[in-house]
């Protein structure tokens, strides 16, 4: 890794990931307050007895319903999925960069990610 | 019902300004707050702090990182050891009776506080001579101190023993639902010899990534209550801003300072809550 090299390697690799880590918040934000606000204007959550969608399934049902708790889960999974994107974004840009040991290590952690993922579904 | 959910927003913003600040995600105060004072059921108070975990990650990790402050190289080395540990935790939540689990962490973060005393008076830690693994990675970097007011080079030492607390971090994460950031600065801190400010911002950029490892699966299991979930990630969002922007222009060793009575306080209450003294 030469002296230039790396420092064009961090002026790309830090700014798009400041940009995608804002995004990411920024939009489950707007989404977790879109719906926590249609459930202010409802009266409800869309669910009895304090029930709520916990499979990607469900949230989509209760988006085409127009659920506000739906409207609030989907807000929270982008949430989640931020991290797995700061990983794709590291491994795309090492790989770009032609770092082929760290964009190695981010596929791997992204590897163990979706393996998360899966055992989550399963159990779930 | 309108009135807990604002109870739980206030928890929240106060929980991610010290959790930004401190590198943490601030499940660590979430956590018992909410199930001592708020009483939130433990199983949905651990789903939302992982969410929040993840908010606070991000919010402040976009600052560190455009400051160019947070080490990403060394973040995505250490988070191998850190998702695979979460994996290793998720399975073991079946194995492991909780209460052993607090008492180890006690345990631990009352050592880590005792080093941490010692180190106090360290505002830079002392230059390194960095083992085969961390040079052959080039674990090294350099960033502008604003408080200091000069550019610091720094160089890691200490991967394999920083690998491994990283990876008892993830498995910790997974466990009980925290963000452990806690142990990946000390790790940095302590066994890398990492400036203090390095340790924070890159343990910012990795809780996030560690957390997403079990919130997988605590969303899949209807742990992640959007009641619950949804004040705790606006409130931890709204603190966290704050949070960098005050961690910028205060010294590291004010920040250690502000840790240690931290650290104390969640020792002693997971050490008690390990023994049964603790509900």
């Amino acid at each position: 890794m030469s002296g230039d090299d790396t420092r064009l390697a961090a002026n790309d690799l830090e700014r798009w990931l400041a940009i995608l880590l804002r995004l990411g918040v920024l939009s489950s934000a707007a989404v977790i307050l879109t719906g926590v606000a249609m459930s202010i204007w409802i009266g409800n959550t869309g669910y009895a007895d304090g029930g709520f969608p916990h499979s990607l399934i469900a949230v989509f049902n209760g988006l085409m319903e127009f659920k506000p708790f739906a409207v609030v889960m989907l807000g929270l999974f982008i949430l989640i999925m931020t991290p797995v994107f700061q990983v794709v974004t590291c491994a795309a840009i090492f790989w770009r960069l032609n770092d082929r040991p760290y964009a190695l290590l981010a596929l791997f952690i992204l590897a163990i990610l979706m393996i998360s993922f899966t055992l989550g579904k399963a159990s779930g | 019902m309108a009135l807990h959910e604002l109870l739980i927003l206030a928890t929240a913003v106060i929980a991610g300004l010290l959790g930004s600040m401190l590198g943490m995600g601030g499940g660590t105060f979430l956590v018992p707050i909410m199930t001592l004072f708020l009483g939130v059921p433990i199983r949905l108070a651990i789903g939302a702090s992982i969410v929040s975990v993840i908010a606070t990650s991000s919010a402040s990790a976009a600052k560190f990182v455009k400051a160019r402050i947070t080490n990403i190289r060394i973040g995505i080395m250490l988070e191998t050891g850190a998702t695979l540990g979460a994996l290793s935790g998720a399975y073991l939540v079946g194995i492991l009776h909780p209460s052993v689990l607090f008492l180890i962490f006690g345990i631990v973060l009352l050592i880590s506080t005792y080093q941490l005393i010692l180190r106090r008076s360290l505002e830079l830690p002392e230059p390194v001579t960095q083992d085969s693994i961390s040079k052959r990675l080039c674990l090294s970097g350099s960033y502008y101190d604003t408080r200091l007011g000069f550019q610091v080079d720094y160089r890691a030492t200490g991967a394999y023993k920083g690998w491994l607390v990283l990876y008892v971090a993830g498995a910790l994460s997974a466990l009980l639902g925290i963000g452990a950031g806690l142990f990946k600065v000390l790790g940095m801190d302590i066994f890398m010899k990492l400036p203090m400010k390095v340790s924070t911002a890159t343990s910012n950029f990795m809780i996030g990534i560690t957390a997403a490892a079990s919130a997988g699966l605590y969303f899949a299991r209807g742990d992640i209550d959007p009641a619950v979930a949804a004040p705790t990630a606006l409130g931890v969002l709204m603190g966290a801003s704050v949070g960098p922007w005050l961690t910028g222009r205060m010294k590291s060793t004010t920040i250690r300072t502000l840790f240690i009575p931290v650290l104390v306080y969640v020792g002693v209450t997971m050490m008690l809550k390990g023994m049964g003294v603790l509900h």
